[in-house]
């Protein structure tokens, strides 16, 4: 009895383990978490204080998209995450080699706060098979109270990345700098924001806004 | 450039090569080149955010297909005969087998007036869809270009680019030089150009 007993329990915590696992593997990266506190009247003072009650606090993990569009940023071609508008959510396209294509990157800051020191980047395959970064060609999205909203289509963000910035780590120095990371000799490393070694403006903006970086490049 | 795939032997009888009915290549067709890329957080700021995850563009060389066809359309295999002044068609396509649309297709070819006479007004195009058999692509709606290189400017033109004196360099698209309309080819289509020569 005992045993049979202990088995089920096994039986019952693998369960739960495999369903949160399964959950984690649908639901992605982007968690919300929950953290409850409230301030108490220890006792034993000279007044006694009524509690104040639980406040909640949740944090979500901001999720980065990465989209590929054509060349007049007319089609969106794939997205990653994937995002049913784009393409019928598809991940990959197949273009003809020598193509000029733009890469979109955002955040939506879905919170209810503003963002500061926000950082990303991204690394270009720039090998023969790769891409060749279009010099110059980085521009972002206003990071102030007219940004897109963090509900706004992915067409709008894009129409919104106006503002050209340059690829110099500074001077005059921006949000967003493209180097030379290794050895073949081209632009290959984006970084946004006050990265590590390769430092730009640090960025910071509203609640419920989306920051993009556009830039242009062609596929080999 | 594009080569001549006809050559004259002697008499009135010219004995044609089809030297492969030629695949001029701007590459070999369909060799996919990956590559994958995704947006980080390097870590270290104010707010941490999730990777994209990797994002895959596939890129594929498009070929450039120049065939030589009988007045019927029927694509002259090796070693064919033609007789001096007999008229054949040379036919150029491109298959663009993605979805997406290639833009600023440009094409040359260089006519050897030594063994062919362009026959003037006789530039056409058409549009057919990805994957047609050569059947298919003859069958297409063609629709006449004009020689000049403008006015009215279409997507093609021929022009007299060495001696001796007569038409024989024909460009498709923005051409540097010899500029035509730019030609862009729109996803899963293949697009064809043909004129007609004469032998000599």
């Amino acid at each position: 009895m005992p045993k049979h007993f202990v088995l089920n329990l096994a039986d019952v915590v693998m369960k739960r383990i495999l369903a949160t696992s399964l959950a984690m593997l649908v639901l992605g990266p982007v968690g919300v978490y929950a953290a409850v506190n409230q301030a108490t009247d220890p006792g034993g003072g000279g007044v006694s204080l009524t509690n104040s009650g639980n406040v909640t606090v949740n944090s979500s993990t901001l999720q980065l998209m990465k989209q590929v569009w054509d060349s007049a940023g007319s089609n969106c071609l794939a997205s990653i995450p994937a995002d049913a508008t784009c393409n019928s959510s598809a991940s990959s396209i197949t273009v003809p080699a020598g193509t000029t294509l733009k890469f979109l990157i955002y955040v939506k800051n879905t919170s209810d706060v503003s963002l500061s020191d926000v950082r990303f980047q991204d690394l270009l395959d720039d090998s023969a098979t790769g891409f060749t970064y279009t010099a110059s060609s980085i521009k972002r999205t206003p990071n102030d109270g007219t940004a897109p909203a963090d509900t706004a289509t992915n067409a709008t963000i894009l129409a919104a990345a106006t503002t050209a910035l340059t690829d110099a780590v500074g001077g005059p120095d921006d949000f967003a700098s493209i180097t030379d990371s290794n050895a073949n000799v081209k632009l290959d490393k984006l970084t946004v924001g006050a990265v590590t070694g390769q430092a730009n403006l640090s960025l910071s903006f509203l609640a419920h806004k989306t920051f993009a970086i556009l830039l242009t490049v062609t596929k080999n | 450039m594009l080569s001549r795939i006809l050559k004259r032997w002697s008499g009135s009888t010219a004995k044609v090569f089809v030297r492969a009915i030629l695949i001029l290549a701007l590459g070999w067709p369909v060799v996919p080149f990956a590559a994958t890329n995704q947006a980080v957080d390097p870590g270290g700021g104010g707010a941490t955010l999730s990777a994209s995850g990797p994002l895959t563009v596939n890129s594929v060389q498009l070929a450039l297909v120049k065939q030589a066809r009988d007045l019927s359309g029927a694509v002259m295999p090796g070693g064919s005969n033609v007789t001096a002044g007999q008229q054949i068609y040379f036919v150029l396509y491109v298959d663009n087998v993605t979805s997406v649309m290639a833009n600023d297709i440009r094409i040359t070819d260089l006519l050897n007036e030594a063994q062919f006479t362009y026959v003037a007004g006789s530039l056409e195009t058409t549009a057919v869809p990805t994957g047609s058999n050569d059947a298919a692509i003859w069958a297409g709606a063609w629709t006449p270009v004009t020689d000049a290189v403008a006015g009215p400017d279409d997507t093609g033109s021929i022009t007299d680019s060495v001696a001796p004196a007569g038409l024989d360099r024909v460009t498709f698209g923005a051409v540097v030089g010899q500029s035509n309309q730019v030609l862009n080819i729109s996803g899963s289509t293949l697009r064809a150009v043909r004129f007609r020569v004469a032998v000599k």
